[in-house]
């Protein structure tokens, strides 16, 4: 300040004389103090400035970090820290790593700004701590930041082995390419969390203290904000986990109890008997006659055996569990097995008045079982019947051969499971009644022991409701033989055997979802990394050089989080990193959903490009995901090679026939349908599980048909009786082929009962009315509504106005009208559609000799 | 003095045929019944003295049987033993709120059980 008086001051004294010079001087002087008081308020208006300025630029970090708090999924808000960096902070490139305590490294878990090849190559490169602590040298630190230039002294070391994006032409003083600023994340405890790297500035100058104060403080607040999502999704995870066991606790818990108050009952019954006849011959032998001590005798025989019955059956649930059993698979012929218990089964039914029938598809059935636990087996379901079966009624046992299994059906006409209940059977000690006015007996043992033995030989044991009355049970037996040889021969056949199950189901997952590209990823075999087990669509180099760590693209966030996610189009905001590389896929939309079992994610399943070069839809999600929830304890299985090989190329085997038919059957017009008849269930308020259920059900209800014969499927009617047999058949294969996917109770009804007419006349049980389950009617109408517009070799198509006023016309007859009411207002969007689809076809049909049935839709959609 | 009727509620054959038996030679007049609703319409016909009311039975378990007699005029007198396997204490105690008199467990002595009833009838050996 005085040097600047100085100068000011300094002409005036120097040049002018006497008096003029003092006034001169002062007037110089007080002008330029005005100069300077003016100069200081400009700069203090200028301080005030750069202090608003601060204010508002800190102000609007909060706000920024306050969003952040809002985020309970820790990858997004990594995501969104990234991007807000880049938006509000001046840095064109981002990198968030955040420390993994395990591994003693940090990660890259966000980025923004950066290309495919940079991420790729900053997930390939955790940085160790000690790599860390070279890059915070004292040297470099500027505030709790280090900035680390390219020529200072120690950055060479630290800046050699980085990754470096080219910035182009800069002017001296300005950032480096090589330069590099780093802000740690500290966690409300103190602790380094991870650290914000950030790369080209807008403004190319190197850092001053200013964009420093406003990164460190945007990262405290983000280093709170992810700390508490971290905390927040752990805690949520817990409390699910701990919601969960103590559900599976509280139900086993109920079912000890009733299995003890059951079991303590069951064996004083006969115990009153055999207590009270003794008593009685102890007390009265005197006075009782020959015959009637020999009666009373027999009482106390007939008792005892029951009590022995009844602890044989606790034995056998006790030798169940264990593992030691011996498990004697032989050559067994089951009908000649099923003679031998007949007998003993007869006079049972004919003591309780019930009819006992046994039919046999063939006069030997061999197959590859456990004899002993078969015949355990099959004596557990008949008694089970005889149980539930009052005088009068009928017990059916029948063994029907099918392609790869057998299934032995024992059928009862009494008092039946109810729908909710149908699940618990199979669980030890669960009994439908368990009330004190239960009529029947029990422990809640016998279905139990009956699944562990065909759990035991790689079936599958389910039951299903008979109409009027009554209950139907089926075990399914694969059929087995070499292939068991062969899983003990080497690891390698069973890993070839595998690989091509996994092959299939990609291809069969494809042909559902009508998509170009599949990938099932696994962790490999350290668990950390997610690889492609097995792909369509997508080139062999991508396939194998694939990895992702938990939480990294798309698919490892599903991993992570075990829920699936559905990327529309335009969905570019979500700033998520994609897997494989750009320009493959004909839209962004993709799905990835998780493949769980045990409620761990085992495996994770991507589809991307639909056929028809869509965007996915919500309904697409429902498909997938109903298809994954489906596939996991079926995977697990095959991984942990608990389960022999049969299992899978059972699968194999089915997979393969149902490719075939849906070659054959489903294109766009089956696709309409499909629609249509979501749309209906929608508007009929089926809700969202149950939605999923009927997605899958529509994908799959007529897989069956690939175990009929062409020249029954396309014969014009009328058919004869056998044909007509034959045909009928195929709702049950259709379960059967779909039995190993495991599905629910509501997609078994539903495919079994979609040929049942509203008035009663379909097949297989006649229900009438609504007594036909909602699934069945809605799937009924896409069944028929497809056949009519693909038309049939015996018949032409039709219009789908045309097609629609004959379903009007079978309204209360075949259909249900409620259904049908609904599911012709959703069709009349469609008539356009369909309308351009039928001419297509015929156009193509008659220039040459192109057939389009057959043809294969993926290359003449596509 | 008329003969003392005594109405045997259980499902199980074999007690039932022994205990009907029992009790003719003890001079009773029997009647018999499966469940719950048989023993409510012999009931107000054959008007026992003593009923023995198992409890889990089809239809219509003892308890609510028992809570069926005890509203009907009449029958508010008689002696109901209940008879049962279930030996836990809230089915006792929820027998026992419903109008039983006895609780016996099976299995049980049939010696003892026709004494107690003698008792109630007033019969005396």
């Amino acid at each position: 300040m005085t040097v600047t008086t100085a100068i000011l001051n300094g002409p005036g004294v120097l040049s002018a004389p006497g008096g003029l010079i003092f006034w001169g001087g002062l007037v110089l002087l007080l002008g330029g103090a005005m100069v300077w008081q003016m100069r200081r308020l400009r700069r203090h208006d200028r301080d005030l400035d750069e202090r608003q300025e601060r204010v508002q630029g800190l102000e609007s970090i909060l706000r920024i970090s306050a969003r952040m708090h809002a985020f309970h999924d820790v990858d997004h808000l990594l995501s969104e820290v990234a991007d807000a960096v880049r938006r509000s902070l001046g840095f064109r490139m981002v990198r968030l790593r955040i420390y993994d305590s395990v591994e003693k490294s940090f990660e890259a878990r966000a980025y923004a700004g950066i290309d495919e090849a940079g991420r790729e190559y900053l997930r390939n490169l955790p940085l160790s701590l000690a790599e860390f602590r070279q890059m915070t040298l004292p040297q470099f630190q500027i505030s709790n930041s280090y900035y680390i230039k390219h020529d200072a002294k120690g950055a060479a070391e630290v800046l050699a082995d980085g990754y470096i994006a080219d910035l182009g032409h800069r002017n001296e003083g300005d950032w480096d390419e090589r330069d590099m600023l780093i802000v740690p994340l500290t966690s409300p405890e103190g602790e380094i969390s991870g650290y914000l790297s950030v790369d080209d500035p807008v403004d190319r100058k190197c850092p001053d203290e200013r964009t420093i104060e406003r990164l460190e403080i945007f990262a405290q607040q983000a280093a709170t904000a992810i700390s508490s999502a971290e905390l927040y999704s752990r805690l949520h995870r817990q409390n699910r986990d701990l919601v969960h066991a103590a559900d599976r606790l509280r139900y086993h818990n109920d079912l000890k109890n009733n299995f003890v108050a059951n079991v303590s009952h069951e064996l004083r019954t006969p115990l009153t008997s055999i207590k009270a006849y003794c008593e009685a011959l102890l007390h009265g032998r005197s006075k009782m006659d020959q015959g009637a001590q020999e009666e009373f005798l027999r009482v106390i025989d007939l008792e005892a055996e029951k009590l022995t019955g009844i602890v044989n059956n606790l034995l056998d649930l006790e030798r169940m569990d264990g593992s030691q059993v011996r498990f004697n698979r032989h050559q067994t012929d089951l009908v000649a097995l099923v003679r031998g218990l007949e007998g003993a089964a007869r006079s049972q039914a004919e003591a309780k008045d019930i009819s006992l029938s046994v039919h046999f598809d063939q006069k030997e059935i061999p197959l590859w079982v456990d004899a002993d636990l078969v015949r355990q087996l099959m004596r557990h379901l008949l008694d089970n019947a005889f149980k539930f079966t009052p005088a009068g009624g009928a017990v059916h046992l029948s063994l029907l051969e099918g392609v790869s299994s057998v299934r032995i059906v024992v059928e009862d006409n009494g008092v039946g499971i109810p729908d909710n209940k149908m699940s618990y059977i199979f669980d030890r000690f669960y009994q439908v009644d368990g009330s004190s006015t239960r009529e029947h007996g029990g422990q809640g043992i016998g279905l139990a022991i009956c699944r562990d033995i065909v759990t035991r030989h790689g079936g599958r044991i389910w039951g299903e409701r008979v109409q009027p009355r009554g209950v139907r049970f089926n075990a399914l037996l694969p059929r087995k033989d070499e292939i068991v040889q062969r899983s003990n021969e080497s690891q390698g056949a069973f890993f070839e055997e595998f690989s091509d199950f996994a092959e299939r189901l990609i291809q069969w997952i494809g042909e559902l979802m009508r998509v170009k590209i599949v990938s099932l990823m696994m962790p490999d075999r350290t668990g950390e990394h997610l690889v492609i087990e097995a792909a369509m669509g997508l080139e062999d180099h991508i396939v194998q050089n694939t990895r992702l760590k938990r939480g990294e693209g798309i698919a490892g966030r599903v991993w992570r989080q075990g829920e699936a996610i559905l990327v529309e189009e335009n969905d570019t905001g979500s700033g998520l990193p994609n897997i494989g590389s750009a320009g493959r896929y004909s839209t962004g939309s993709l799905i990835s959903a998780p493949i769980k079992s045990e409620g761990k994610v085992v495996a994770v399943v991507n589809v991307n490009n639909r056929l028809d070069g869509m965007p996915f839809s919500s309904r697409d999600l429902l498909l997938l995901e109903g298809l994954a929830s489906r596939l996991g304890s079926m995977l697990k299985k095959v991984r942990d090679h608990s389960e022999s090989t049969r299992n899978f190329s059972e699968l194999n085997k089915s997979l393969r026939k149902s490719i075939a038919v849906r070659r054959a059957r489903h294109d766009e017009l089956a696709e309409v349908c499909h629609e249509i008849c979501m749309r209906t269930a929608r508007r009929m308020r089926v809700e969202n599980e149950d939605l999923k259920h009927m997605a899958f059900a529509l994908q799959t209800y007529d897989l069956g048909l690939s175990g009929v014969p062409d020249e029954v499927l396309y014969k014009s009617p009328p058919l004869q009786p056998e044909e007509w047999e034959i045909i009928q058949q195929h709702v049950h294969t259709g379960l059967e082929m779909i039995e190993h996917l495991d599905p629910d109770q509501n997609v078994r009804d539903a495919i079994l009962h979609h040929h049942e007419h509203y008035d009663g006349s379909g097949y297989p049980d006649g229900l009438v009315g609504d007594v036909i389950p909602l699934g069945a009617r809605l799937l009924s109408l896409a069944d028929a509504l497809t056949a009519m517009i693909q038309g049939r070799p015996y018949r032409p198509a039709l219009s789908l106005g045309d097609a629609l006023s004959e379903m009007s016309a079978r309204s209360g007859t075949q259909f249900c009208p409620r259904c049908l009411s609904i599911f012709l207002e959703e069709a009349k969007d469609f008539t356009e559609i369909v309308g351009q689809v039928q001419s297509a076809r015929s156009l193509a049909l008659s220039s040459g000799p192109a057939v389009v049935e057959t043809e294969d839709p993926v290359s003449s959609i596509s | 003095m008329p003969e003392p009727r005594v109405l045997i509620v259980e499902d199980e054959a074999p007690l039932v045929r022994l205990l009907v038996q029992a009790f003719r030679q003890e001079g009773f007049q029997v009647a018999t019944a499966g469940n719950g609703i048989e023993c409510m319409n012999k009931v107000s016909g054959f008007r026992p003295d003593v009923i023995v009311m198992d409890i889990m039975m089809p239809r219509l378990d003892g308890i609510d049987a028992t809570r069926l007699i005890r509203r009907q005029r009449g029958l508010d007198k008689a002696l109901i033993v209940a008879l049962s396997a279930r030996t836990d204490e809230t089915t006792k105690a929820e027998m026992m709120a419903a109008g039983a008199d006895l609780y016996m467990e099976k299995p049980f002595v049939v010696g003892q059980l026709i004494e107690r009833v003698r008792e109630h009838v007033g019969i005396r050996r």
